[in-house]
């Protein structure tokens, strides 16, 4: 008997909610007793031991082993056939106790007959269908992990994706606020939209600066003496800073400071903005 | 987290070297172009043109290095491509929508957001942030690049 029931417990291996096992199991674990822990780190190990010969199989073969397996399988079934999470708890919570040893679960089923082992699958299969909820949630798209509905929060999936949206756009909201100098000091949304909209500016503003010199760079080296003669390591190697203190420490404004002359001609030329 | 990668910029060294190379490219090839038409005296309008033509080069050469996957580096070029046959037109526009600021002064961040990042009037708030994160990047990154060769000039 015990070798179809190894392939038992390795399809629950193959179930993506057989994930929740680890955590569904504490709460059996409570009921059972302290052996039951030590059987379900023989079972683990067992998930680990056949991750390949995991076959699809229906329900219909996990019930089969239930009601073959012990006594108590009648009221089991009836719980497995509530949803199909529950089931799968129920269903590994007794391959397991048949898997590691089928004796320790004869100790117990003799124990009690009627009450023991009832009372083990009830609470571990309302465990699971709380955790299934939990379960469930991890396994659709990957941005939904971390939305949890705490208490008093509501729970219904258009406040669940309006929150996702809200977690996500905040999250950005701190990216942009890492990437603008200067912003991480200010608080609130829109003080931080203004922040990130005036530096966008600028930086356009600069580009549209430093086009008109790079121009009068090129008009006034008619004679050529070469882009050619400058690398692009020398870009890349070379240190801002010179530079930098011209516009990188005011953020906002790089109008105001006295500039040379092409700041005149930035403010007297009107230039279309590329945006 | 597929998310946070996409938001995660580049290397910002390999991705300054791109950026100055194909701006040098581009750069190195107005100024061939206008040195073998222009005569040593531009007059205003053609100098006008010609930090134009620097600032087009500009833009799209960091919508280039960019990549297709961005969404503003889309539109921009979109729209650097698409603008000499409705140049007119499009300065016209332009001209009014500048004169009537006051109504647009009281609207929203996001709305001014959008207008500010080329095609951030087609995206969703979560796509326009994670944009402008990239289009900032990649402006500064270009700032530093422009700057690095006028000062090399002067």
């Amino acid at each position: 008997m015990d070798p179809p029931l190894v392939n038992e417990s390795s399809f629950s291996a193959a179930n993506p909610s057989a994930y929740s096992l680890a955590s569904i199991w504490p709460f059996g674990g409570e009921q059972g007793g302290s052996a039951l822990g030590l059987r379900m780190a023989n079972l683990v190990q067992n998930l680990g031991g056949f991750p390949e010969s995991s076959t699809n199989r229906d329900g219909s073969m996990e019930e089969s082993t239930v009601t073959e397996q012990s006594g108590g399988g009648r009221k089991r079934k009836d719980v497995s056939s509530e949803d199909e999470s529950s089931r799968m708890v129920s269903t590994s919570s007794a391959n397991q106790l048949s898997n590691s040893n089928g004796k320790r679960m004869k100790v117990v089923e003799s124990r009690d007959e009627n009450g023991g082992i009832k009372a083990e699958v009830e609470p571990s299969s309302t465990d699971g269908k709380k955790l299934a909820e939990q379960s469930q949630k991890p396994e659709p798209p990957k941005d939904y992990i971390h939305v949890r509905a705490r208490r008093g929060q509501a729970t219904d999936s258009h406040s669940l994706a309006e929150r996702a949206r809200r977690e996500k756009i905040s999250e950005r909201m701190k990216i942009l606020q890492d990437l603008v100098p200067g912003c991480n000091k200010v608080i609130g949304k829109a003080l931080v939209l203004d922040e990130i909209i005036n530096y966008i500016q600028s930086l356009q503003r600069q580009v549209e600066f430093l086009s008109m010199k790079l121009e009068a760079v090129n008009s006034r080296m008619n004679i050529n003496p070469g882009i050619e003669g400058f690398t692009v390591k020398n870009i890349v190697n070379q240190s801002y800073d010179a530079a930098g203190i011209l516009y990188g420490s005011q953020a906002r404004d790089y109008n105001q400071g006295g500039q040379p002359e092409w700041l005149h001609m930035q403010i007297g030329g009107s230039f279309e903005r590329t945006s | 987290m597929a998310s946070k990668s996409g938001i995660t910029l580049m290397n910002s060294t390999s991705s300054r070297l791109r950026l100055a190379r194909t701006f040098l490219r581009s750069f190195s090839k107005i100024k061939s172009q206008t040195s073998a038409t222009t005569t040593l005296s531009p007059s205003s309008p053609h100098l006008k043109r010609q930090s134009r033509r620097i600032k087009m080069a500009a833009y799209s050469s960091m919508a280039r290095v960019a990549g297709p996957r961005r969404a503003w580096a889309r539109a921009l070029l979109f729209k650097l491509h698409t603008r000499p046959t409705h140049r007119t037109l499009m300065n016209t526009r332009r001209g009014g929508s500048t004169t009537t600021p006051p109504s647009s002064r009281s609207d929203n961040q996001v709305g001014k957001l959008r207008r500010l990042l080329p095609g951030g009037d087609r995206m969703d708030v979560c796509t326009l942030l994670e944009e402008t994160a990239n289009y900032i990047h990649c402006l500064s990154t270009q700032v530093k690049v422009m700057k690095a060769i006028s000062d090399h000039h002067f």
